[in-house]
């Protein structure tokens, strides 16, 4: 340690330099001139400062006034009292003095060798720091305020400066960073930068990033007042989405940003869901709107051309057996093809259809009879079926009607080419035909 | 190294330097002076009048009782080395 030998004491370097803070110009006479003992007690005694000497017995010889205010002791009561070896670290130490009324004072104590009255001392400074100290704990519990404040919001939340660097998160933010990991938008720390994470987000990503910038540096920069964005987190099941909101941080010096993200995936199911439940009202109306068209047209009294060609009555009611037959063969048909449509795959259903077209018209089946006929089968598919399946039945069976009718169509178009008509008579598959190729 | 230590620590309150305080002494008996110490505890605002008696000007401020003479340091207790030398009891 660097000392400074004078008259009377000695003086080491950190306290002299801590008197020089205090009596800046008492100081300049101690470094020009030499200092007697009693310039030095004049000295100590007018400052503010507490300065205590205590010998190698850690007896106190010297105290001034301050000393024995701040250790609310009497005047001129703490010579001759023990002290006790001041023990430091790093030149200063913070010890209690405790009040008559119970209160106490934060002092910061300091120590440095000299030598008084010829002997080894220790010169003991003591300053009242209790305004200082609390005024950190006041700061202190301040922030654990501001902190449980953060903490105590649902939303995530993450604190930016300008140049995007992430200077506080909130608990909320933290879970779901942790939750999140793929989210290149939320999971972030601080420390991080978060423009440089969005610039470097790539993939099904890099989009909603990019936007999420542009609206962070609208805000930064005045042209917008706060940016929201509602975003799906990329290959996520359920599907993740959240809203990330910006706002600045009023009166921060640095142009801050506050980031809010809020998890709304059950918001957004739910929503999707209602939407879906929408939807399937419509598609239920149109369903049922369309079966009622069909049994309009099923049960309406012949067309005229019909009933004078053959004079007909309804399959259904002349031939129930053979309706109900040619109904089992469609309801197969039904849900191949609906394999057909689920799996993508082709059975050979057009024979089949090609044969019950046939069968149709060897017994005079009319459009009537097809349209009653898929009408029956979309009756019988669809009385417990799901929503899903019974959208499927009704779209895939429109194409199997107009198959089936249009086979029905071939059959009879093939009589007109080759003068072959099959006639108008119907009768029943177990009754002998009246001409070729009627009956069963 | 005398065979039973009596340490007297003289603390202010509940207070966070109060229970550093207490928990640098425990490591160093338990450190420096194994099954040979005894620590005692005495809060200054609860017995002022122990306090008086002992004219404890600050805390924390620590006492060695026994082994006679008395010895006391006070201020920071976590160099355990110039506690034990302040206190008299380096071997």
């Amino acid at each position: 340690m660097d000392e400074q030998r004078r008259p009377g004491y000695t003086l080491s370097q950190p306290f002299s330099n801590r008197l020089k803070e205090t009596r800046g110009l008492m100081a300049s006479s101690l470094e020009h001139q030499p200092a007697t003992d009693e310039q030095w007690r004049a000295l100590v005694s007018r400052s503010a400062h507490g300065v205590l000497v205590v010998d190698s017995s850690t007896v106190v010889r010297f105290a001034n006034a301050a000393a024995e205010q701040l250790l609310s002791v009497g005047a001129n009561q703490l010579i001759g009292q023990e002290f006790g070896l001041p023990l430091v670290t790093d030149q200063r130490t913070e010890i209690d003095s405790y009040r008559p009324d119970k209160s106490l004072l934060t002092l910061e104590m300091r120590v440095a060798d000299v030598t008084w009255e010829g002997g080894p001392a220790l010169v003991v400074s003591l300053h009242d720091i209790s305004g200082q100290v609390q005024a950190q704990a006041g700061a202190r519990r301040s922030e654990q305020f501001a902190r449980a404040i953060l903490d105590s919001l649902s939303a995530a939340v993450a604190v930016v400066d300008a140049d995007g660097q992430i200077r506080a998160t909130n608990a909320a933010w933290t879970a779901a960073a942790n939750r999140h990991r793929g989210n290149s938008l939320l999971a972030l720390e601080v420390g991080q930068n978060y423009f440089a994470a969005c610039r470097a987000a790539a993939g099904a990503e890099a989009a909603t990033a990019g936007q999420a910038l542009a609206g962070m540096q609208a805000v930064l920069h005045g042209r917008a007042p706060s940016y929201e964005l509602e975003y799906t987190v990329p290959g996520t099941a359920p599907e993740v989405w959240f809203i990330l909101r910006v706002t600045p941080l009023h009166d921060s010096p640095d142009h801050r940003l506050v980031i809010w993200q809020t998890d709304v995936s059950a918001n957004k199911l739910a929503a999707l869901a209602a939407q879906e439940t929408r939807l399937e009202t419509d598609r239920q109306t149109q369903r049922d709107q369309e079966r009622s068209s069909l049994e309009r047209l099923s049960t309406a009294n012949p067309t005229p051309v019909t009933a004078q060609s053959f004079g007909l009555a309804p399959l259904r009611s002349e031939l129930p057996a053979v309706f109900a037959e040619i109904l089992q063969r469609y309801l197969v048909l039904f849900d191949q093809s609906l394999e057909r449509r689920a799996f993508r795959v082709e059975p050979p259903i057009s024979d089949e259809m090609r044969n019950l077209a046939q069968y149709l018209g060897q017994h005079r089946a009319v459009p009537r009879d097809v349209l009653e006929l898929h009408l029956a089968a979309l009756k019988t598919k669809t009385s417990a079926a799901s929503p899903g399946r019974v959208q499927a039945y009704t779209e895939e069976g429109r194409i199997l009607a107009l198959e089936l009718m249009g086979y029905l169509a071939a059959y009879y178009r093939q009589y007109v080419t080759t003068s072959s008509w099959p006639g108008p008579e119907r009768r029943p598959p177990d009754a002998s035909p009246a001409t070729p190729e009627r009956a069963a | 190294m005398p065979s039973r230590v009596v340490l007297k620590l003289y603390i202010a309150g509940q207070t966070p330097r109060a229970e550093s305080a207490i928990f640098h002494l425990r490591r160093i008996c338990e450190t420096a002076l194994p099954n040979q110490a005894e620590i005692i505890v005495v809060d200054v605002l609860e017995r002022p009048d122990l306090a008086e008696a002992e004219r404890i000007l600050a805390t924390p401020t620590l006492v060695r009782e026994v082994p006679p003479p008395r010895r006391r340091v006070i201020g920071d207790l976590t160099d355990i080395h110039k506690v034990l030398t302040g206190l008299g009891l380096r071997p």
